[in-house]
């Protein structure tokens, strides 16, 4: 087993894990826990689409530099991961804030909370 | 062309300096927000489009673009409109909280419709989710708390299916171009496409209300105020169908006609797209709150604009995009005059709404035009979108023929449970009734002003038939009307 199937197979199975926890969990900490996993998964996975065995670091330093640049490692999946752990963290610390609120209006963590209170509403 | 950067950047800027502004918030955002009106009018006007805009100098596939086409601009166009619209009805005192975010979510709605990078696509689609639901969550109390968090998973969840997409539409492809990817479609293998059309789609199809994702849409209108509600509908809506003119019907298409490459995803978007009619109508047929029947048939609407787009010949495509206009038109209408009638009566259900027909007669005639037009009554502007729809689908597969039986069915339940809102707004009376305060006047004039237009296009929709067969000359040849004009030198 080559690292790249390593790697290949560990975001999958992270991605798969928070998928389950995203859609079976009722605590909506566990559920942004959840996310959270989702999103570690996608970044190894954009990471290990741009990998190569034995890689060298995409910076050209000088002209000796340039005969390596068959063997670098792809640096587009990295600036893409880069952007997407900010938008991740911005995700989390944003609903974190309104889990905050909910719990205060709600009384409660659970996402069902919401949904008994429509029920009663419409009858 | 450089300067229509000023369309994401100035909003942006906005944003921030809303954060000490204190008092004159509100003017800076209705400032900003003509601006921005004027700005992209004049764009379109120049004469100038189409054209490609490269950010930084760098030229595509290696650098960011923008495209401006005359598609795009006429969809900035009618996102600055719901945008200016959404703020002067906005009611009472609001913090500098809720300019910054609606700031944000404007330059992110813009955003979503200039790029042509599919990866800036997934940031500007997730800014606005973000924008949205601050937004949603503005009232703090329960109802909007609760909406705005389920948004926000159900939102970042599929985003997320969508950055897979994009990640391996890198692997295979080595670009994120969407002209770049349109070109080179063909080269992917049948099932790899497969696979990422379904990605994307999943986290497209959130946005867009359609059935299987959209348990948020009519929480997040119940918690919203009456001006979130006309921009979820003017500006993340128009953004959504703007997304499915350019991802589905300009990436995933046989040489840029506007057809599909994969027949079964296809048929199974109109599918989709059939039951989402069919449900949200039949949810809004029972619904006592009027917030609520406005969104189910908010969700009917944007099902019916999908299948239009899907069916893929010139008819169809037309009137899909009469039914964008005429969809935007009515439904702002319908959002302004329900934040009146609803903090005129104190109630949320259409039920206690009796006789304020009779006491404000313009706004409720502005409320029945807007709702015939919705229905595709002839003279209305909807009717031009229903039409050509329909025609389209005759022209279409055998298949096409269930599609045309469900709009027609579902027309019908759309009009009786309007016709039944209406009856409650003119005929029934309630003459000893205090009515908590009163109507706003710039409200019922702009609600006023666009039922003339509805009534204008109605008549003589030759008003915008040029713009939109432009705009769907691009979707059917998008091979010389936009791939052309990122890579000009091919």
């Amino acid at each position: 087993m080559t690292m790249l199937n390593i790697f290949l197979l560990s975001s999958t199975s992270l991605i798969f894990i928070g998928l389950y926890g995203v859609l079976t969990r009722k605590n909506i900490v566990k559920i942004l826990l959840s996310l959270n996993i989702i999103e570690t998964g996608i970044n190894l996975l954009l990471v290990a689409f741009g990998y190569v065995e034995n890689g060298e670091v995409p910076i050209l330093t000088s002209s000796e530099s340039l005969k390596n640049i068959v063997n670098m490692v792809d640096p587009v999946p990295q600036a893409l991961v880069l952007t997407s752990i900010v938008i991740g963290l911005g995700t989390t610390a944003f609903a974190l804030g309104l889990t905050i609120r909910y719990y205060k209006t709600h009384g409660t963590l659970s996402i069902d909370a919401s949904d008994e209170e429509e029920v009663m509403l419409n009858e | 062309m450089n300067s229509s950067l000023f369309l994401i950047i100035i909003p942006l800027m906005g944003a921030f300096i809303a954060l000490f502004a204190k008092k004159a918030n509100r003017l800076m955002a209705i400032v900003i927000t003509l601006f921005m009106e004027i700005f992209s009018i004049i764009i379109y006007l120049s004469g100038k489009l189409p054209v490609s805009v490269e950010i930084g100098g760098w030229q595509p596939p290696y650098g960011i673009n923008f495209v401006l086409t005359p598609l795009s601009v006429g969809f900035i166009i009618l996102i600055n409109l719901a945008a200016i619209i959404s703020l002067f009805i906005i009611r009472g005192e609001k913090s500098y909280q809720f300019y910054s975010t609606y700031l944000v979510l404007l330059a992110a709605s813009n955003g979503i419709v200039l790029t042509g990078d599919i990866f800036n696509f997934y940031i500007f689609s997730e800014l606005t989710a973000f924008g949205i639901t601050a937004l949603i969550a503005y009232p703090k109390d329960r109802k909007s708390t609760g909406a705005a968090i389920k948004y926000l998973i159900l939102a970042s969840t599929a985003a997320a299916f969508l950055l897979i997409g994009i990640g391996i539409v890198y692997k295979t492809l080595g670009t994120l171009n969407i002209a770049d990817i349109a070109s080179k479609i063909s080269l992917l293998d049948p099932l790899t496409l497969e696979l990422i059309i379904i990605l994307m789609l999943t986290g497209i199809f959130v946005e867009l209300e359609l059935f299987p994702f959209n348990m948020w849409v009519p929480k997040a209108y119940l918690g919203g105020t009456a001006s979130v509600n006309v921009m979820l509908h003017g500006m993340l809506g128009t953004a959504g169908a703007y997304t499915i003119t350019r991802i589905l019907l300009t990436m995933f298409t046989v040489d840029g006609s506007g057809l599909l490459v994969n027949v079964n995803i296809a048929n199974s978007v109109i599918v989709i797209a059939l039951l989402t009619i069919l449900v949200s109508e039949i949810a809004a047929f029972n619904e006592k709150k009027i917030k609520k029947v406005l969104a189910f048939s908010s969700m009917g609407q944007m099902g019916l604009i999908i299948f239009g787009f899907m069916i893929g010949n010139e008819q169809a495509i037309v009137g899909a995009f009469y039914l964008v206009v005429a969809n935007f038109v009515a439904k702002t209408i319908l959002f302004v005059l329900t934040g009146e009638f609803i903090a005129m009566s104190g109630s949320g259900n259409w039920e206690d709404m009796k006789g304020i027909g009779r006491k404000h007669p313009v706004a409720g005639l502005a409320f029945v035009i807007g709702s015939l037009s919705l229905m595709g009554v002839p003279f209305f502007a909807g009717f031009w979108g229903k039409l050509g729809l329909i025609q389209g689908a005759i022209n279409g597969s055998a298949f096409m023929v269930v599609g045309i039986v469900i709009v027609l069915i579902t027309a019908i339940i759309e009009g009786i449970y309007f016709l039944k809102i209406a009856h409650t707004l003119f005929l029934e009376k309630d003459s000893d009734r205090e009515y908590l305060s009163k109507a706003r006047v710039h409200s019922i004039v702009i609600a006023a002003i666009l039922a003339l237009a509805i009534i204008a296009i109605g008549v003589k929709p030759g008003l915008i038939e040029s713009n939109i067969n432009s705009a769907t000359d691009e979707i059917l040849n998008s091979t010389s009307n936009y791939i052309d004009i990122v890579f000009p030198r091919r």
